[in-house]
């Protein structure tokens, strides 16, 4: 194999790396990890107080005290977990669907 | 406020001195609720004044090759217009002129509050929290409209066995119900966060600079360029970010399906 031939394999590599590794930089469809994880604590925390808050409003027109503000503090946790499980599978979704529509991208380019 | 301002001198800056409101035409109470035209009103006005003015001038000639204001107000359109279809479907489209209205206001807010001495309306919970429920009366209204009763059915999951279908609906009920404090907590506690978090390194780098200790106040001078940065993203992504909730929950009212 000649120099010129080793060049130009070495060339069809880099350009193949190249191809497989840039778009996958702006295939990112969460945003930041930051940005998310802010979403799902503030989903939880406003689970928890809303139930908390029918809680207390409960007890208040039904006077049974402490009973109905622990019952609805947990099912607040509970909505609040339910809507950040939901977040997180919704950004799931579309990003497989972004990646599936990049690896067809790639396929197609490969085949050509 | 006045006594605080005066302790002020001696103990530095107060990062939430920023966050005040305080008239500027002071006008009478009407029916026991403060009618003044505020600092946060002044900020609103202006930011739907601009919004307005961009649209105004943008639409006022319309060219095949755009020029520049043109292009920009095409651009903030499309933007919208393919969040809303995007997410909502071409029905979404309906609903366009409400969400456009709110992702223009919020982001000239947010925008407008990074300019120094400015006053950040969305800094406020109860200005985030009038226009979450803004958004949830019309999701619930549309809902409701569409589907009449049938839209309780958004409360009841299917493939779920009987006996915990009275606890899957109360906790599908409280999930709805924490749309607004979620939407409303998210924005105002970005805002607020960030601009406390500013006006504390802005302290750092006086408080230093003032000391004498000038090779010192640069370290939190650089944070503060970058954090600045970090706001100005920030800023734009909490207005795309209550914008595309907005249109999540409004094809979940169309649509009736999770």
């Amino acid at each position: 194999m000649s120099k010129r031939d080793q060049l130009d394999a070495l060339e069809e590599k880099i350009s193949a790396s190249k191809q497989r590794l840039a778009p996958e930089v702006q295939a990112n469809a969460n945003g930041s990890m930051l940005g998310l994880a802010y979403r799902l604590i503030v989903e939880i925390l406003a689970g928890i107080g809303v139930g908390g808050f029918v809680g207390w409003w409960a007890d208040k027109v039904l006077g049974t005290k402490p009973v109905m503000m622990l019952v609805f503090l947990g099912l607040g946790m509970a909505a609040g977990l339910m809507n950040s499980v939901r977040t997180v599978n919704e950004l799931r979704r579309k990003q497989d669907q972004i990646d599936a529509a990049m690896r067809e991208a790639n396929r197609r380019q490969k085949e050509e | 406020m006045a006594g605080k301002s005066n302790a002020e001198g001696g103990a530095g800056i107060d990062p939430m001195h920023q966050f005040e409101i305080t008239p500027i035409v002071e006008l009478p109470q009407i029916a026991g609720i403060d009618t003044s035209f505020t600092n946060s009103s002044l900020w609103m006005v202006l930011a739907v004044g601009l919004a307005s003015l961009l649209m105004v001038v943008a639409s006022r000639r319309t060219a095949i090759v755009p020029g520049r204001m043109q292009l920009l107000g095409e651009m903030f359109y499309s933007f919208v217009a393919n969040m809303v279809k995007e997410n909502a479907g071409t029905e979404g489209m309906k609903y366009f002129p409400f969400i456009f209205s709110l992702f223009m206001f919020i982001l000239f807010c947010n925008m407008l509050g990074m300019i120094p001495y400015s006053f950040t309306v969305t800094s406020h919970l109860i200005v985030t929290f009038a226009l979450a429920s803004a958004v949830f009366f019309l999701i619930t209204g549309v809902g409701f409209a569409r589907h009449g009763i049938g839209f309780l059915k958004l409360f009841v999951p299917s493939g779920i066995p009987v006996f915990l279908l009275p606890l899957l609906v109360v906790i599908e009920v409280i999930s709805f119900l924490t749309r607004p404090i979620s939407l409303s907590v998210r924005l105002f506690g970005n805002m607020m966060a960030g601009h406390t978090m500013l006006k504390i390194f802005g302290g750092f780098v006086v408080g230093l600079g003032s000391a004498g200790l000038i090779p010192l106040a640069i370290a939190p001078f650089a944070l503060m360029v970058a954090f600045t940065g970090l706001e100005l993203l920030i800023a734009g992504l909490q207005a795309y970010v209550f914008t595309i909730l907005t249109c999540i929950y409004l094809n979940e009212a169309i649509h009736m399906d999770h």
